[in-house]
């Protein structure tokens, strides 16, 4: 019988929950570092009443996965004409991309806070030319690096170069993209929650700043938790497609 | 000059590429040759060393590449994409054995077998749900010629894709190939660096110089008629090879041809 094995790692992130509910909880007094788990557990009433948390986390949620799939999607249905290097529509977006190499993302999100003040769609807008210009790069880059003995093989029997991007060259790039979705995943969850954090509106990170505002350490405390159980959900869920929909990936 | 007697005619094929400060460098000059319309399965080795160029030559002949000179005739069929197998095993991986075997089916014009066909036919029975990932180069080489004979071609090339695999797996590859050859009429274009693989497959054997690429000498082996030519310790393998080592020493450049068995 095969007896899976969990990783140590599990083992201690268990050990620092009990750590903090024994310490928190029996031995430390109030405090503003580590609230008691009794305390975060009685906020979650006043978030889902006073936060609002139902309507922000699923904004949140949303933005980033919705924008994700179809950054993905978009990327894909495009990949013959993204795999130009030369043509008018990649320029533009690489012209895109030098400026993020020398500009941190969320620079480009404050002057779309600045411009669009109270536009419900631009935090998505956002996520999205963000999801989008990145997994494009990924793909462009990792295309050049193509196995050739597929393109050879699909050459031979017939297929043309649109033919050949879509059905040969996208799945062998796509473990690689999948990869770079992983990256991807995180690193949007750190820009979206900084976005709704100086914008203020919606989403888990205008409950942060609420909560801050008010100087709630249960609140914060309880918001960080349901972030890093949901991007923990999220990163299960992005293993599992990759088990179920990318199984060729070279080990 | 046409090739309605041929399933494929190569005359004066040439190809360049250009190296730095626009140097012309020759990867092939003149290459033709002949293999006619037959109606058992032939099997024509280019027996060449390594870096003469036989890959370049197999996608010209395979519609991959563009050639720069000469012309190509392949008998009487419009298809002018010929099924290539390259050196590495080129099985889509994210596919399994049938549904590669359905894709190369799905591009086929003048369909001939069906999937069942193509699998029990390529020795692949009970694992049409198998996916080529991770598997043996047997098995990810076996799925490439099913695809490769779904589009019921004139005729195959394989690039040197025996050279990957043990010796066992090669054994059971010759012997596939020679039965496709013998029972279902599949005509092969083998290019290898392999002596013993070429004499021991091929019913007729090109070899081909390097620097650049020119076939030099044809040879036919009889094979038909000779049934011993399989056996290396026979004498007329034996004689078969000298006689080849020989041309091959007569032209210097492609002394580095692999003789080991």
């Amino acid at each position: 019988m095969l007896i899976k094995k969990t990783k140590p790692v599990y083992y201690l992130v268990l050990t620092y929950f009990l750590l903090w509910i024994i310490f928190s909880e029996f031995i430390l007094p109030v405090n503003k570092i580590l609230p008691k788990p009794s305390i975060v557990l009685e906020s979650f009433p006043a978030l889902w009443n006073y936060y609002n948390l139902p309507s922000n986390f699923l904004a949140t949620i949303s933005t980033i996965y919705i924008s994700l799939f179809l950054a993905y999607l978009l990327v894909k249905v495009l990949s013959p004409h993204l795999k130009e290097k030369d043509n008018s529509i990649t320029v533009f977006i690489n012209s895109l991309e030098w400026f993020s190499q020398y500009l941190p993302g969320i620079i480009i999100g404050l002057l779309l806070i600045f411009w669009f003040p109270s536009s419900n769609y631009i935090e998505f807008v956002f996520a999205f030319a963000t999801a989008f210009i990145s997994i494009m790069i990924k793909f462009q880059n990792e295309s050049d690096s193509a196995d050739e003995e597929y393109i050879i093989s699909a050459k031979s029997l017939g297929l043309n170069e649109n033919e050949i991007t879509k059905k040969i060259i996208w799945k062998n790039v796509e473990p690689k993209l999948m990869e770079h979705i992983f990256n991807l995943h995180l690193y949007l969850w750190s820009l979206i929650l900084i976005f709704e954090f100086i914008k203020g509106s919606s989403g888990l990170g205008a409950i942060f700043r609420q909560a801050l505002e008010y100087q709630d350490l249960s609140a914060i405390f309880s918001v960080f938790l349901i972030t890093g159980i949901t991007v923990f959900l999220g990163t299960l869920l992005l293993k599992y497609f990759r088990k179920k929909f990318v199984f060729w990936r070279k080990i | 000059m046409n090739g309605n007697n041929s399933i494929l005619k190569l005359d004066s094929i040439g190809k360049y590429y250009l190296a730095e400060a626009g140097l012309k460098i020759n990867v092939l000059e003149d290459i033709s040759f002949e293999i006619p319309v037959s109606n058992e399965g032939t099997i024509t080795s280019i027996l060449a060393p390594f870096g003469s160029g036989k890959s370049t030559l197999l996608k010209i002949i395979s519609g991959v590449i563009e050639k720069d000179g000469g012309q190509i005739f392949y008998g009487d069929s419009q298809n002018k994409n010929v099924p290539l197998i390259p050196e590495k095993p080129s099985s889509f991986p994210w596919m399994s054995a049938k549904q590669n075997i359905e894709f190369g089916l799905s591009l086929s014009k003048k369909k001939k077998y069906s999937v069942d066909d193509l699998i029990s036919l390529t020795g692949l029975s009970g694992y049409s749900d198998h996916h080529p990932n991770n598997k043996s180069y047997g098995f990810r080489f076996r799925i490439s010629l099913a695809r490769a004979m779904a589009l019921n071609p004139s005729f195959i090339l394989i690039d040197d894709s025996f050279k990957q695999m043990n010796n066992e797996t090669k054994e059971e590859i010759h012997q596939l190939i020679s039965y496709l050859s013998f029972s279902e009429k599949i005509n092969f274009i083998i290019a290898t660096t392999n002596l013993v693989e070429a004499i021991q497959l091929s019913d007729v054997i090109f070899l081909m110089s390097a620097k650049p690429g020119k076939i030099v000498h044809r040879i036919e082996t009889g094979k038909k008629h000779s049934p011993e030519l399989k056996n290396i310790k026979s004498e007329k393998f034996a004689t078969l090879k000298s006689k080849i080592e020989e041309l091959f020493h007569s032209v210097y450049s492609i002394k580095t041809i692999n003789y080991s068995v």
